[in-house]
């Protein structure tokens, strides 16, 4: 288990919410995920849940954030549970990334796209216009949403991102 | 309705938030706490994190940043030590054991919530019993400086902070303590201070003050202090404390009396002749004087030993310091009025008619609003100055925002145009004129 949350939320050298707590609370959680996503073919094992809380805490450590409880992995598989890029046989490790995305693009947003908001925005973009990249869905369509949310433009989704992404090629290519 | 006005002084070990850690650390190490309790209420602290981390984000986000985490970790630590401050050791793992931490947090958050409460009512008794000085470190900070804690501080996630800028420098500042008990204890000492100098009467303290330094308006010096000290050296030779007064002669005698100095109690007889002098009764006041004294000891002995009174009490200064003078404006005319005074004036074609409806208003407030409401040019404002004698002249300069240095009035700071005009307007007048309207302003305090 990570040590990060034990050098985090600690005042001074005692330990006031240990590490093992919500580790535990974490994977119980992610199993019971299992219960829906049998019925588009998907299932984890306790393996897998670790490997996937053992991502988020990674995730968490590497970008500076805290959770509490499962929290987000539950809420990305229900999401994509029924993607047509997602099957058994990468499942595990597209959510893996997708957990790292998530978390990273947390940050670049400045914490102002709320999380229903960014699962939904990663799942249109996902299966609409990456089919099913995971480059794709972080170098292009979720870059230009969190500098759109950085430069607190309004309408700061990708819509038709093709030919957007084209218009930003002919732009910086006259540049 | 007369508030009751706690002690904040704490003999317990308290350190701002770190009470309830201590008390989980100290309640481990000497059994009051075993294994299964400490992991049961780190358990109940996992909980309370989440609920106060779903209230923070509103339930759109389920992870935050660490420093926002952290932010929060500690408000609710600080939270459940007000609520255990005033218990022991024992008294604290109790309990815990009895009581659960949202029920405790719960409990630390209404108590919050009381002295918030009293730390308002008591601000505004420290205001009622505020001394008349032209100190602007003191005027700034209590009639401006404090209240803006009362929008800004945030009880449900960051109950430790202190979101105020406070300069004036007291006595006895417990720095410390964290959030509204910070501000409460400041304010305490603020009205106990104010209390202690009201026995004295205002010319007495402004004597004294000038004598200290020509300049005190714009130093930051705490006022209780030099106050006592002159008390307590007037007592030293048994001289009346009431007017402050130390001359040169006084401190020969404080040098050459016969002071043992080897003598710790000393210093608490001479304060209890003082406090039986000003029939100071008030407990909580006694504890703030004699506080007071415990912490400078040191530094009054060490200045009777060496022979150098001079570096604690303040000699006298022949030349006697500038009369205050304070004026209380008439009340300001109703918005919708001065709305209509405003468009009247801004409609009439001559300056004359100007001039005339300007010259029946009632209030230096209204006149300065007819300045800001731009009705009248910088011009006009001009003809407006020659319709003012020199005490309201004066009393024009003290109301606006002009920076008027003590020794080289010449060198006025003005923000806004009116009263840069104003400042024009009277250089412009006879040197002697200038003079006395400078001298009248900055010895004048408006209501």
């Amino acid at each position: 288990m990570s040590i990060f949350f034990l050098e985090v939320l600690t005042l001074k050298s005692f330990p006031l919410i240990p590490a093992n707590i919500m580790s535990m609370t974490a994977v119980s959680e992610v199993l019971k995920s299992n219960s829906l996503t049998c019925k588009f073919g998907l299932y984890l094992s306790k393996s897998q849940a670790e490997e996937l809380v053992t991502t988020r805490n990674m995730s968490l450590e590497n970008l500076g954030r805290v959770e509490f409880g499962g929290g987000i992995i539950n809420k990305l598989i229900y999401e994509f549970c029924d993607s047509p890029y997602i099957s058994q046989y990468n499942y595990t490790e597209t959510i893996n990334d997708l957990i790292e995305t998530f978390y990273y693009f947390k940050n670049e947003t400045l914490d102002e796209v709320s999380d229903d908001d960014l699962l939904s925005l990663m799942k249109e973009y996902f299966d609409q216009y990456c089919n099913g990249s995971i480059e794709l869905l972080q170098g292009r369509e979720l870059e230009v949403t969190a500098r759109n949310k950085r430069y607190s433009k309004k309408n700061y989704t990708v819509k038709n991102p093709k030919e957007k992404y084209k218009l930003i090629l002919e732009r910086e290519d006259k540049i | 309705m007369k508030m009751e006005i706690k002690s904040a002084i704490n003999n317990n070990y308290y350190d701002g938030s770190d009470y309830f850690q201590w008390i989980l650390h100290e309640g481990y190490q000497q059994h009051l706490l075993d294994y299964v309790m400490i992991e049961n209420i780190q358990y109940q602290l996992f909980n309370l994190m989440a609920t106060q981390t779903n209230k923070f984000t509103q339930g759109d986000s389920s992870s935050i940043p660490v420093d926002t985490a952290q932010t929060l970790l500690n408000s609710l630590c600080f939270t459940i030590s007000f609520k255990l401050n005033n218990y022991s050791l024992e008294s604290c793992c109790a309990l815990l054991k009895e009581m659960s931490l949202p029920e405790l947090f719960k409990q630390g958050q209404d108590l919050l919530n009381i002295t918030f409460e009293d730390a308002k009512s008591l601000l505004f008794q420290a205001k009622n019993n505020a001394i008349s000085t032209k100190n602007r470190a003191y005027n700034d900070t209590l009639f401006k400086g404090i209240d803006p804690f009362f929008q800004k501080y945030d009880m449900k996630f960051y109950a430790q902070d202190i979101p105020v800028s406070i300069d004036y420098p007291l006595s006895n500042n417990n720095s410390k303590l964290l959030g509204v008990e910070y501000v409460y204890n400041y304010i305490l000492s603020f009205y106990l201070e104010n209390k202690f100098c009201n026995s004295f009467t205002q010319k007495s303290i402004n004597n004294l003050l000038y004598s200290y330094d020509e300049g005190y308006e714009e130093l930051l010096v705490n006022i209780f202090q030099i106050v006592l000290f002159n008390a307590l050296g007037c007592i030293l030779i048994d001289k009346d404390p009431s007017k402050l007064v130390i001359t040169e002669i006084d401190l020969d005698k404080i040098v050459n009396c016969k002071i043992d100095l080897s003598n710790s109690m000393l210093l608490y007889k001479t304060t209890q002749q003082l406090m039986e002098y000003l029939n100071i009764q008030d407990k909580l006041l006694r504890d703030y004087v004699y506080n007071s004294i415990n912490q400078l000891e040191n530094s009054i002995t060490d200045a009777l030993i060496s022979k150098k009174p001079e570096k604690i009490f303040v000699k006298n200064k022949d030349k006697p310091p500038v009369e205050i003078t304070i004026y209380k404006d008439r009340s300001k005319m109703p918005d919708e009025i001065f709305r209509k005074v405003e468009e009247e004036i801004r409609n009439c074609r001559h300056l004359s008619d100007k001039l005339q409806i300007i010259s029946q208003l009632d209030s230096l407030g209204d006149l300065i609003d007819v300045f800001e409401s731009h009705c009248i040019n910088d011009n006009e404002i001009k003809h407006v100055f020659k319709l003012l004698d020199t005490n309201e002249l004066s009393l024009l300069l003290s109301m606006s925002c002009v920076v008027l240095w003590e020794s080289a009035y010449d060198f006025c700071e003005a923000e806004k145009p009116w009263e840069k005009t104003l400042l024009t307007y009277i250089k412009n007048l006879p040197k002697d004129e200038q003079f006395l309207i400078f001298k009248k302003a900055k010895s004048a305090i408006i209501d």
